[in-house]
């Protein structure tokens, strides 16, 4: 179980790949249909690609986490049949009362090793 | 949604789009991303909850952020784009989510942005910066 205790800043977590697949983004469009664009994956679906990793590598971990900050940046949109490796990172911890707040960074690239988008996430940890 | 890309950053406000965030969409966007917290797919579990309801990823309406991004200058503005938000207020099944814009710096690429829901409340706030 991945508890507050567990996480050492500055220490990467782990990481998981992903090979964006025509049908992934078909999904997607089904839930968004303004966001099509060819082959090319729409910005908004980096936070499926990211929550993909984190809710795998993050594994167990206790329910009811509230998302509470995230930063995307984005450097290249991935296309339909790139391989996608996202590695996850404990930016750092804080215990503010009796809240636990928990910071991770991520970077996904893609196979050849480009850069394609990188995010911050600042999470209320449950207990 | 408009198609049009423009020549250059030039608009003072985003243009504003919105959605209905409904069950279906909370469960499709649960199976897209592979988070199928309790507290989003599972309304007796989260009756119990201090939200005493389904929630909505906040995810999933901060789409909506760079939808508008993309109504205003078409397609490829997002990339190079940084978008640092928070998430302040839930968003229930069923609420109407829309989201905007407006320029920070006269004549730079950084927007404050911002959902609302259908009462006009902030749910998500934050900036964004364009590439250059």
């Amino acid at each position: 179980m991945f508890l507050f205790e567990t996480f050492e800043p500055g220490k990467t977590i782990g990481s998981r790949t992903l090979t964006l697949s025509a049908e992934l983004l078909q999904r997607w469009l089904t839930l968004f249909p303004d966001d099509h664009d060819g082959e090319r994956m729409p910005p908004g679906m980096t936070a499926a690609v990211y929550s993909r990793a984190y809710s795998d590598i993050l594994q167990p971990r206790p329910p009811g986490n509230v998302h509470g900050q995230q930063l995307f940046t984005i450097a290249k949109l991935p296309v339909v049949g790139d391989t996608l490796v996202t590695e996850l990172r404990c930016e750092g911890k804080e215990l503010k009362g009796e809240r636990r707040w928990v910071r991770f960074a991520s970077e996904t690239r893609r196979q050849d090793g480009t850069l394609m988008f990188s995010g911050l996430m600042t999470t209320l940890w449950a207990k | 949604m408009g198609e049009v890309i423009m020549s250059g950053f030039d608009r003072t406000e985003l243009v504003r789009v919105s959605k209905t965030i409904d069950r279906p969409a909370i469960r499709l966007y649960a199976e897209i991303t592979d988070d199928f917290n309790p507290i989003h797919v599972d309304p007796d579990f989260a009756a119990t909850t201090p939200m005493r309801g389904i929630i909505a990823h906040g995810m999933l309406s901060l789409n909506l952020i760079w939808q508008s991004l993309r109504a205003t200058y078409g397609p490829g503005a997002a990339q190079g784009a940084r978008l640092e938000v928070r998430f302040v207020r839930p968003v229930r099944e069923n609420d109407t989510v829309s989201a905007g814009g407006r320029i920070k710096d006269a004549g730079g690429r950084l927007y404050d942005v911002v959902v609302e829901n259908q009462n006009g409340e902030p749910v998500i706030t934050g900036t964004l910066t364009l590439g250059a």
